[in-house]
């Protein structure tokens, strides 16, 4: 999350995108990673996790939820970020 | 301006973040917890997780090596004992974190910290039984000896060593879901859990309460037919015949006991809240080379508790140059508990013995600080006690400690109906003991005379050991410090306003009750009474006879045994109470007010082959029918009162039904007409066939499928997903496979003491307690169709051996 602040800090973008491309960023960071963890673990876990929360055990569901919200937390701090730039370039 | 889009944004991320990580009723804190980083992702170990390594850690003197095998076992080679169990205590954090930080915190009444307020009773109850005064007293006596403490010492050091190291990531996912962190290791938490294990098995087998109100409404002669001592088909751990030497104490009753105790009709309201499974049994036997094929000893154990994921037993080999054990540990404690070294293997079973008594405390004022005793007003000792709360503010008790024990119960704790009533408990418990001696003396014994000097000092909960040796010698003990009882004496609630009524003494640890190669060349202990009516001292407890038969009946018959014959007793799903009871059964069905279903399931039950297996329906009918039975015939007597009189044990109930001398108490009170035993007979099966109807259309008419047998996590219903259930098993409490729903043979070992010994084990879980992991439940198939593990006993000269999986060595830093 600060990671996507910080570009959309960096970098100059309109809002939506910015919010596009911190969603992506995480979605694929958060998800790829937790796909990964999974494949390794032959979703010995993830099936069971998945019935906590619950996704009637799918593994699949689990990760997508994962990389939703990451997302959502990417996105979001990516929208702080790029409204904090603008704040900052107008106060210029 | 777009300040103000930029501070909605970030309050919507902070508001985002909070929610997220906030824990919502039973939701997890999602951000958190989700996260691949930080949250469970990290406890999802990859299947060819690689469990060796180097570590440098400080509080090891020197190097210690410790092989995995293919299950996850670990074979530790130290050099010393210190370090030995300092590693010991590193491997059961390694992989049995929650578990063990879970067990000694509800033991010392601290459940509230992690489960909230819906534990406070749990926590009043076990700081009123005086769990962490019982803890206390234990850790002096093991603290006295400089020796042994550094034992304890080393084991703590190796505990912490591995929770200091821990970081966000590596938490055991329990922690993660509850928001919580571990706690750091003690002695006296290790002494904490040997005091649960002293709960399980020494605080269930005595019900003094209920008998209490059994008392108010049974004459004298009714209370002996309802709780006989000794129950006639018994065949006792110490074969019958066995001459008993005249007892060296003789307690005096006091005179004063028929008015006051024996015809006081007082009723008590007083329960405990969490009474320990008194099922929590066990089998052990062993058979001397004049049975077995090879010329030595077989010796078998398989301890009855509660199934748990993770598993209460740890598997693991503790070898420095003067010893070499294997066996399962306690994770929580050092030692193997159940094992073998390359001399002798030992097991255990529970003693069921009564050692838990309640005195009846007259206190000044309500202020409870002096009591009446001895004729004088006597301060008791009060301990403040605060149990934390979860999410909520501490919660404070007070509890009034006097010359018998805690004031267990009183105006401030007991059901409403029993506020004016103050009982304290004496149990063995509290005495000063070190059990973990015993079991490090086990670890190193060589022979009979080893064996008997290590366990001379264990003092509860009574266990009967079980030994053999490589030299042929067998030999069974049921050992324990037992009060020397007077006839009667603690059945009830006792006066406790005077020193008449206390422990006189013990019974000298000499005259336990103990066999040593007796001429038949088989020895076995199922929870049954340890001897018959000759044994001289009065030792009442929950026994179980019906297991104990059965084994004794196989042992007695076979010759030449090896250990599959051994796997095929453990396995055994014989129903020797149904072989009693089935003629007697049918006598008294009147099989013409039968229809339809009815007579469907009575020819079911006529044609069962009498076993408790997976698939039977023989079983499930007979069981159905037979809990019917016996709440017919006794729920109205003891209704009587309320709380209820204790239910008279099955065994008694079939043994009356074979003397057919059950008439008196068949008639229900509670109905104008005079019921005779075949009216309740049939009557019974007409309502157990309503209940089978019901089972049958839900598909559930299979034993297995009615039973539902299946292992818990620790948390039980708070995370389902961690439990194995429907397990494809039969079995039942009176059944040498006594496997009941969630309770059953928590660990079976088999040792063949050969030359190299020849043993073999199995548990329902796995090596490791995270749900992550491929080693969480990895033993449970094998476990389900009765098969074992070969243990592999590792030698100085197998450590290049191709079994070895991983390597795990531990350096001083």
């Amino acid at each position: 999350m600060p990671v996507a602040s910080l570009v959309a800090i960096a970098l100059h973008q309109v809002p939506s995108k910015a919010f596009a491309a911190g969603f992506l960023g995480m979605l694929l960071a958060w998800g790829g990673l937790s796909w990964w963890i999974d494949w390794q673990n032959a979703s010995l876990l993830s099936k069971q996790v998945a019935v906590l929360f619950p996704l009637q055990g799918s593994s699949a569901a689990l990760i997508l939820l994962t990389g939703i919200l990451g997302g959502l937390l990417g996105g979001i701090a990516a929208l702080a970020g790029c409204y904090l730039r603008s704040t900052k370039s107008n106060v210029e | 301006m777009r300040i103000v889009p930029f501070l909605c944004s970030t309050a919507i991320t902070i508001a985002l973040v909070t929610l997220l990580d906030n824990s919502l009723g039973k939701i997890p804190p999602l951000g958190s917890f989700l996260s691949p980083q930080y949250g469970f992702w990290q406890n999802a170990e990859p299947i060819n997780q690689d469990y060796g390594g180097k570590l440098l850690l400080t509080g090891i003197k020197g190097p210690v090596e410790v092989y995995f095998d293919e299950r996850l076992v670990p074979h530790v080679f130290a050099t010393n004992e210190e370090d030995l169990y300092f590693v010991q205590g590193y491997l059961h954090a390694r992989f049995r974190l929650f578990q063990i930080d879970l067990q000694t915190r509800a033991a010392a009444g601290r459940a509230s910290e992690l489960a909230g307020s819906k534990a406070i009773n749990f926590d009043r109850e076990q700081r009123r039984l005086g769990m962490v005064f019982a803890a206390e007293n234990a850790l002096k006596e093991i603290e006295a000896n400089a020796t042994f403490r550094s034992f304890f010492d080393a084991y703590t050091a190796g505990v912490n060593s591995y929770i200091e190291q821990l970081t966000e990531a590596a938490l055991p996912i329990e922690y993660k879901l509850l928001q919580n962190k571990p706690e750091k290791w003690s002695n006296l938490k290790t002494a904490l859990l040997l005091k649960m294990m002293s709960k399980m098995l020494s605080a269930g087998t005595e019900t003094d309460l209920a008998n209490t109100n059994a008392k108010s409404i049974f004459m004298p002669n009714e209370l002996q037919q309802l709780y006989p001592q000794v129950p006639d088909s018994l065949l006792p751990i110490v074969p019958i015949g066995t001459e008993f030497p005249k007892p060296a104490v003789i307690p005096i009753k006091p005179v004063n006991a028929d008015s006051v105790y024996f015809n006081n009709k007082t009723t008590v309201a007083a329960q405990s809240l969490d009474r320990p499974d008194p099922g929590n049994g066990s089998n052990n036997w062993v058979v001397a080379g004049t049975k077995t094929k090879s010329g030595y000893p077989i010796l078998a154990n398989d301890p009855h508790l509660e199934l748990s994921l993770p598993s209460i037993w740890f598997e693991i080999q503790l070898k420095t140059p003067t010893h070499n054990s294997y066996g399962v540990s306690l994770p929580g404690s050092p030692f193997v508990v159940i094992g073998f070294n390359d001399s002798i293997a030992w097991g255990v079973t529970n003693s069921q013995r009564d050692v838990k008594d309640y005195y009846e405390i007259k206190f000044k004022d309500q202020s409870r600080s002096a009591y009446w005793f001895n004729n004088q007003w006597t301060p008791t000792k009060m301990r403040i006690e605060e149990i934390k709360v979860k999410d909520s503010l501490s919660v404070f008790d007070t509890v009034a400690y006097t010359v018998f024990g805690p004031v267990q119960f009183d105006n401030s704790f007991s059901n409403a109906a029993a506020a004016d009533r103050n009982l304290a408990v004496r149990w063995a418990a509290h005495d000063p003991s070190n059990e973990g001696l015993t079991f490090f003396k086990l670890n190193k014994a060589h022979n009979y005379a080893d064996y008997e000097e290590a366990i001379r000092t264990f003092t509860c909960p009574g266990q009967n050991f079980i030994f053999a040796s490589r030299t042929g010698d067998i030999a069974i003990w049921q050992q324990g410090r037992f009060p020397a009882r007077w006839e009667g004496q603690g059945l009830y609630v006792m006066p406790g306003e005077d020193s008449s009524y206390l422990w006189q003494g013990y019974i000298p640890q000499q005259e336990n009750p103990h066999a040593i190669n007796p001429a038949r060349g088989y020895l076995q202990s199922a929870n049954q009474r340890a001897a018959d009516g000759t044994y001289p001292y009065f030792i009442p407890g929950s026994y179980i006879t019906a297991r104990g038969v059965r084994i004794d009946n196989k042992l007695a018959a076979m010759s030449g045994i090896t250990p599959k014959d051994m796997m095929e007793l453990h396995a055994d799903y014989y129903n020797i109470s149904a072989e009693d009871l089935r003629p007697v059964l049918l006598a008294n069905i009147q099989e013409e007010q039968l229809q339809g279903k009815e007579l469907a399931y009575l020819s079911i039950f006529r044609d069962w082959d009498l076993m408790a297996s997976p698939d039977s329906k023989g079983q499930t009918v007979f069981q159905c029918f037979w809990d019917t039975v016996q709440a017919s015939i006794w729920r109205d007597e003891i209704e009587r009162t309320n709380p209820m009189a204790p239910w008279p044990i099955e065994q008694t109930t079939i043994e009356w039904l074979l003397r057919d001398t059950l008439h008196t108490y068949a008639d229900n009170r509670n109905t104008p007409a005079v019921e005779t035993l075949a009216m309740i007979v049939t009557s019974s099966f007409k309502k157990a066939a309503l209940v089978l109807a019901a089972k049958e259309a839900e598909g559930k008419l299979v034993w297995s499928r009615y039973m539902n047998p299946s292992v818990y996590h620790l948390l039980k219903d708070a995370l389902p997903a961690f439990a194995r259930k429907g397990l494809a098993v039969g079995g039942y409490g009176n059944i040498v496979n006594a496997i009941k729903h969630s309770h059953g043979p928590s660990w079976r070992m088999i040792v063949h003491l050969i030359d190299g010994i020849e043993a073999y084990g199995v548990f329902p879980g796995g090596q490791s307690g995270n749900p992550g992991s491929r080693y969480y439940d990895n033993n449970i198939a094998a476990w389900e169709k009765g098969e074992y593990n070969r243990c592999w006993y590792m030698r100085e000269n197998d450590r290049t051996s191709e079994q070895v999986k991983w390597v795990l060595e531990f350096n001083k830093l």
